[in-house]
């Protein structure tokens, strides 16, 4: 048989954005934050945008930001990201080439996997959470998804990071929304980091920062945001509008609206700090019309993502969507197929970065085992996303040949090579055998999963922190504590 | 009584505001107490809305839609109802704590509080424990409603249960609080007297707590 070099790795790949579209989401995008504005609570951030030119009425504290202003903030910021990590191994960087997860968040309850007690959250439940984060490989970074409840709340945010550097060698992603507390949180990076000292070109934590829709952005938050900026920590604008309520009904609407509030965002952080590393956010939500609460998940969140993700991306902008997430409340079909589906979705739109392991209830709780059944579908989306390698080797007429009709490849040693290759997927966590040799052990889903975690906690230990460390971001949150107080 | 009232309390069901207005002239015209129109047709007719709104027959918007009408209902009959009348289930002094500017949820609870017969004064967002104390002073509050998203924020809330404390007024006034953070749970913990999980959840224990 002649040979045939074949076309290579085929990947999957969704699309939902056309030129056309994209350019027109961009103008009308414009128009809005050049007409209605934005109101900017910030002081400082309206001073930046006047001097740069733009509009500010500080009675209203609105701004209309010119074209200009959004396509030079577009052009300032970096295409690629870098979320280092406290172990070098584990670095995420976003350069349109991988998709890393995280947890979900940021949970005020979690359902104690050892009681079934839906209670408030603790600072040792983010810290588990970032444990078990740390042992998973289908996890590549820390998110704030547990709030430290029992720390004093003028310092929680500050917790909640330090927390995260502690209990993973994994970046950490985090809030912090008072700009006190930004010293603090810089040192406590600092302890944490190799060498012990801050380090610009490898921030080993980032922010979220969140714009209140519609169209406002906080005094305090974004004041923390911009001084974060100007040190060189990476600031994740996540804007989550609930269509219907806090921005426009439709989806074409939201998604008009979020990407304005997400590119005011950036113009503030852009003149503060150009070049600064910026992270775009595809993701929004919906008002369940009926129950009045928080929809997370869905149909109108896939679009969402989708469409939000793809502009981010034709920006030029590292994104972070997302996955996993479920509006159910418990383990079910529900949450695995809405979970899955985001995920799925995320991973093939080739989002940088997705949120959303180990919640339930829209993000309302953490639930451990179900960080361990999440692994499994990203590890499963992540085979997805290999695609198919198509040449002539792996089409392996040859073997055909030899095995002939009637024959099987069972015994090949092309089989035997290719699955060490992993040419199939193997499942963890997930089922499949005879259903008599389940019957003979019906350990459920949930019990594997609860099984799974509780080994992980037992005995993986995350990496320690530098000589000193310890110590440093102790002093660190004490003083913070001291300082606010 | 509910024939003659039947179009009015249909008209605020379907949100017809037009039809609402123009209705409540004309039984007016033809001598009809305002208490009568109040109690026949307009509290009937949402009571409607809540049910549907709870037997998740109706969408939030169209809660609102009743609610806007009922109040503008209201506006047109207050003047004419005696002392006493008020058909209004009290006052409820509404806003998002200190540190705060979520207040979506806050809005839809105040919406459906007026539209449910409560007087709401709706303070905004970032309202301090001094401020809440103020507007339940000036106000004659039968409950104040304390909101908060941000887990950061609530504290605020047992801090205005204090201040009202302070000020002599807890014994005065009810106390409820909500938002994505708040459980029943804490609301038991910091003294709060009712605690919503949802709009509708929120409404229906604000009437009990008045009863």
């Amino acid at each position: 048989m002649p040979a045939l070099p074949g076309p290579g790795r085929l990947t999957p790949r969704v699309s939902l954005l056309t030129d056309d579209a994209f350019a027109y989401v961009h103008g009308r995008t414009l128009e809005l934050l050049a007409t209605v504005g934005v109101r900017f609570a910030s002081a400082r951030a309206r001073a930046l945008l006047r001097e740069a030119g733009a509009q500010v009425d500080d009675e209203s504290m609105v701004v209309r930001i010119p074209a200009e202003l959004v396509e030079q903030a577009v052009a300032a910021a970096p295409h690629d990201v870098l979320l280092a990590a406290r172990d070098g191994a584990h670095d995420c960087l976003l350069d349109r080439s991988c998709t890393f997860v995280g947890h979900d968040g940021m949970g005020a309850m979690t359902l104690d996997h050892r009681t079934g007690e839906r209670r408030p959250s603790t600072d040792q439940d983010l810290y588990e959470a970032c444990v078990v984060a740390d042992a998973l490989d289908e996890l590549g970074f820390c998110w704030y998804v547990a709030t430290p409840n029992d720390a004093p709340p003028a310092v929680q945010s500050l917790q909640g990071i330090v927390t995260m550097l502690r209990g993973s060698g994994k970046h950490a992603q985090g809030d912090l929304s008072d700009p006190k507390l930004v010293p603090f949180a810089l040192e406590a990076a600092a302890a944490a980091s190799l060498g012990g000292v801050w380090d610009p070109a490898r921030p080993v934590f980032s922010i979220v920062y969140c714009p209140v829709s519609p169209l406002q952005h906080d005094a305090d938050a974004l004041d923390a945001a911009l001084l974060l900026a100007e040190e060189g920590v990476p600031i994740v604008v996540y804007s989550l509008a609930l269509a219907g309520a806090t921005s426009p009904v439709t989806l074409a609407g939201t998604i008009v609206q979020t990407n304005a509030e997400i590119l005011s965002g950036l113009v503030a952080l852009q003149l503060a700090a150009p070049g600064s590393p910026f992270v775009y956010v595809g993701n929004s939500s919906i008002l369940d019309m009926k129950t009045s609460t928080f929809g997370a998940c869905g149909p109108e969140a896939l679009l969402f993502n989708l469409a939000l993700t793809e502009m981010g991306h034709r920006y030029g902008f590292p994104v972070l969507s997302g996955g996993l997430s479920s509006d159910a409340k418990e383990l079910c079909m529900q949450s695995g197929y809405e979970g899955g589906t985001m995920a799925l979705l995320s991973t093939l739109a080739r989002a940088d970065l997705f949120v959303g392991m180990g919640m339930l209830d829209s993000a309302q709780f953490l639930y451990l085992p179900k960080m361990v059944l999440d692994a499994e579908v990203v590890a499963q989306c992540a085979h997805v996303a290999r695609g198919v390698q198509l040449d002539d080797e792996s089409v392996m007429l040859a073997v055909s040949a030899r095995v002939g009709p009637g024959g099987h490849f069972l015994a090949a040693r092309e089989t035997r090579t290719f699955l060490r290759r992993g040419e199939h997927h193997q499942l963890k966590l997930f089922q499949r055998g005879s259903y008599e040799a389940w019957r003979a052990h019906p350990v459920s889903e949930a019990e594997r999963a609860t099984a799974a975690v509780d080994e992980i906690l037992a005995t993986h230990r995350p990496p320690a922190l530098p000589t000193g460390g310890e110590e440093r971001i102790a002093a660190a949150v004490a003083a913070a504590a001291e300082a606010i107080d | 009584m509910s024939d003659q009232y039947g179009p009015l309390k249909q008209a605020v069901i379907d949100g017809n505001a037009d039809l609402t207005g123009a209705l409540v002239q004309a039984a007016l015209a033809q001598g009809a107490k305002a208490k009568e129109i109040l109690e026949g047709a307009l509290l009937p007719g949402m009571e409607v809305v809540g049910q549907r709104m709870k037997s998740g027959e109706c969408f939030i918007p169209e809660v609102l839609l009743s609610a806007r009408v009922m109040q503008g209902a209201l506006d047109t009959l207050k003047p004419l109802l005696a002392e006493g009348e008020g058909g209004g289930l009290g006052t409820v002094v509404i806003g998002t704590v200190e540190g705060d500017l979520h207040d979506i949820g806050k809005n839809l609870v105040g919406m459906m509080l007026s539209g449910a017969g409560f007087e709401v004064v709706n303070l905004g967002t970032g309202i301090s424990p001094a401020q809440f104390v103020a507007a339940a002073e000036e106000h004659g509050a039968t409950i104040v409603g304390m909101s908060a998203l941000l887990t950061t924020t609530i504290p605020r809330m047992k801090e205005t249960i204090d201040a009202l404390g302070a000020a002599g007024l807890r014994d005065k006034v009810k106390v409820m609080i909500g938002g994505a953070p708040v459980t029943q749970a804490f609301a038991d913990e910091i003294g709060a007297d009712g605690y919503g999980a949802n709009a509708g959840a929120a409404v229906d224990r604000a009437k009990s707590l008045v009863k």
